[in-house]
């Protein structure tokens, strides 16, 4: 592993820097900001415009850190930047490893960052009342907070993996293009045949990839019942290991292809 | 004896059918600057990408400080400075900012030793500037500071000097013979600029058809090359007359705006007075050794036929 510390701290400059993250960054947020502006979530409410807010957030961090993860190393490979880089001293897992956590937390910071502008607004702007289903309570106001919080940890897992399944692709690439189209068909393509067909696709990624978000949604639309569930611990565990799982096979199969990878550009 | 510091066994590459490189075999010794020489294609950069571990050999082995390169391996790399095919940096960074974040990958250097080497290779006013906004030869001139950066004992070149202007040239050629002479480090430069690696190296390796066709001092590749002798002299015919009498009708051609006459069977103080008696005007009668370019084209010349 060596170089790994300071391939990161670059890897970390270089998404400050340029232009792909902001976009991707500002895109996100904005996104976020938009899905408030235009909510029609009423008193008591904050739920309601929390979840749509974060369906628009997960939908476009899928979607756009996708294509920052096809062009990480394709991207540096076709600027011969990365040929810069394995000119040095590094091994080939730590390049792939620092690629992987400089961008799983570039994603991260976007989610926390969406997720706390979407509770602020609720608050500010609507305040939390009772979830209810017709006249039943699913959530209390007063168990907003906790529940609020695991929003944070379920879906983080599932949303990387898009960006890691690109990095993959990636790491076999010379062609930034290229690769974006193949991670893009590769993540969000079964997610738009879901979305056409009206299946939900769960079992895209993992079998519950995609539920906290989506179960979130099905709560403040007052039809999902199934509150308990989400609070088990059981639920909470296979939510953010059933994803991890799959990063890291994700990562594996990326060290294993870079460490194949002849460097030509 | 002195040190190897990098060699190469039996090197050859293959895509598919198509060979690249083929049984290539050189030594670099400590205090060298050795001159890879050869014609587009010919397989220079890719045995530098093999010697580098960017890419897999298809047979045959490198040692670099007595260490055997795996592909891929990071070790080799240790205390190896170089460039391939022109310069790569991320161009969102300045020029400073490249050299830091690329050097901590081997070891790192304090900004005030990143600030004089890129003042040292011409870049003190553009170091804050980010790279993207450098010309191709500003950029060849931070690849360079890259190379060096943090103190290598052997250093890989691939043509250093493409894309600079005469005073980078020079700038350049100076500075690779001042680390040299004061540091003692080794170069492996490739080149196809023949007078520049005339210039410039102590050891040269002609690679000819994907394989080394010659390797050696240049003092003994240039003693090889036949001298001549350079003659102006008036009037032509006469001047003419007289040299094919003395040298034989085969051995002289018309060239440089008078003759060349290969020197091996002809005393130059007799052709001379020859001349003079015969009524010609001489300017010019001088030794003229060949140049690396002739010996270059003579010997993949020789090689192809």
């Amino acid at each position: 592993m060596s170089g790994f510390w300071s391939l990161l701290r670059l890897d970390l400059a270089l998404l400050r820097r340029r232009r792909l993250p902001r976009w991707i960054a500002g895109g996100a947020l904005g996104s976020v900001v938009l899905s408030i502006a235009f909510s029609s979530a009423g008193d008591g409410e904050g739920a309601r415009l929390v979840a749509s807010a974060l369906r628009f957030l997960v939908a476009v961090i899928i979607g756009l850190t996708t294509v920052l993860g096809a062009v990480s190393i394709s991207g540096d490979a076709a600027s011969g930047a990365l040929r810069g880089v394995m000119l040095r001293p590094v091994g080939r897992p730590a390049v792939v490893l620092a690629h992987a956590t400089a961008t799983s937390l570039f994603v991260m910071a976007i989610y926390v960052t969406g997720l706390i502008i979407a509770l602020v607004a609720g608050s500010t702007l609507c305040g939390y009342g009772d979830v209810l289903y017709e006249e039943y309570v699913v959530i209390g106001a007063d168990e907003m907070a906790g529940f609020m919080f695991r929003l944070v940890l379920l879906p983080l897992p599932a949303l990387l993996i898009p960006p890691l399944l690109a990095l993959c692709i990636s790491t076999r690439m010379d062609d930034g293009a290229t690769a974006v189209v193949l991670a893009l068909v590769a993540t969000v393509g079964p997610l738009l045949f879901g979305f056409v067909s009206g299946d939900v696709p769960e079992w895209v990624f993992t079998e519950r990839a995609m539920h906290p978000a989506t179960v979130l949604g099905k709560l403040a639309q007052g039809y999902q019942l199934d509150a308990d569930r989400v609070d088990s611990v059981e639920y909470i565990a296979a939510c953010v290991w059933q994803p991890a799982l799959w990063l890291i096979s994700f990562a594996g199969l990326g060290i294993l292809l870079f460490h194949r990878r002849e460097i030509h550009t | 004896m002195t040190e190897v510091l990098l060699s190469t066994d039996g090197l050859e590459k293959r895509f598919g059918k198509l060979v690249v490189v083929r049984d290539l075999s050189m030594t670099v010794r400590a205090g060298d600057v050795y001159g890879l020489l050869g014609l587009n294609g010919a397989g220079k950069t890719t045995t530098l990408r093999m010697v580098l571990g960017l890419v897999r050999p298809t047979a045959g082995e490198v040692v670099i400080m007595g260490r055997r390169v795996r592909f891929g391996a990071a070790a080799s790399r240790r205390e190896v400075g170089a460039f391939i095919e022109g310069p790569a940096f991320f161009g969102q960074l300045s020029a400073l900012e490249n050299l830091l974040s690329l050097s901590r990958l081997t070891d790192p250097i304090a900004r005030g030793v990143a600030q004089e080497l890129l003042v040292e290779v011409g870049l003190g006013e553009a170091m804050n500037r980010p790279v993207r906004t450098f010309s191709f030869g500003m950029k060849q001139r931070l690849g360079i500071a890259l190379a060096l950066a943090p103190d290598p004992r052997l250093i890989i070149l691939d043509e250093p000097t493409n894309g600079l202007d005469p005073k980078g040239i020079r700038d350049v050629r100076d500075l690779i013979l001042r680390l040299n002479a004061e540091r003692g480090l080794t170069f492996v430069i490739s080149s196809h600029l023949l007078h520049e690696v005339e210039n410039l190296c102590t050891q040269v390796g002609i690679v000819h058809e994907h394989t080394l066709a010659r390797e050696g001092p240049l003092d003994a590749l240039m003693k090889e090359g036949a001298s001549e002798l350079r003659i102006v002299a008036e009037p032509v015919e006469v001047a003419q007359r007289v040299i094919e009498a003395h040298a034989g009708p085969d051995d002289y051609r018309v060239d440089e705006g008078g003759f060349l006459v290969q020197a091996r069977n002809v005393d130059p103080a007799s052709l001379n007075r020859a001349l003079i008696e015969a009524g010609a005007s001489v300017s010019v009668l001088s030794p003229r050794r060949p140049s690396l370019e002739e010996l270059f084209l003579a010997r993949t010349e020789e090689v192809a036929s």
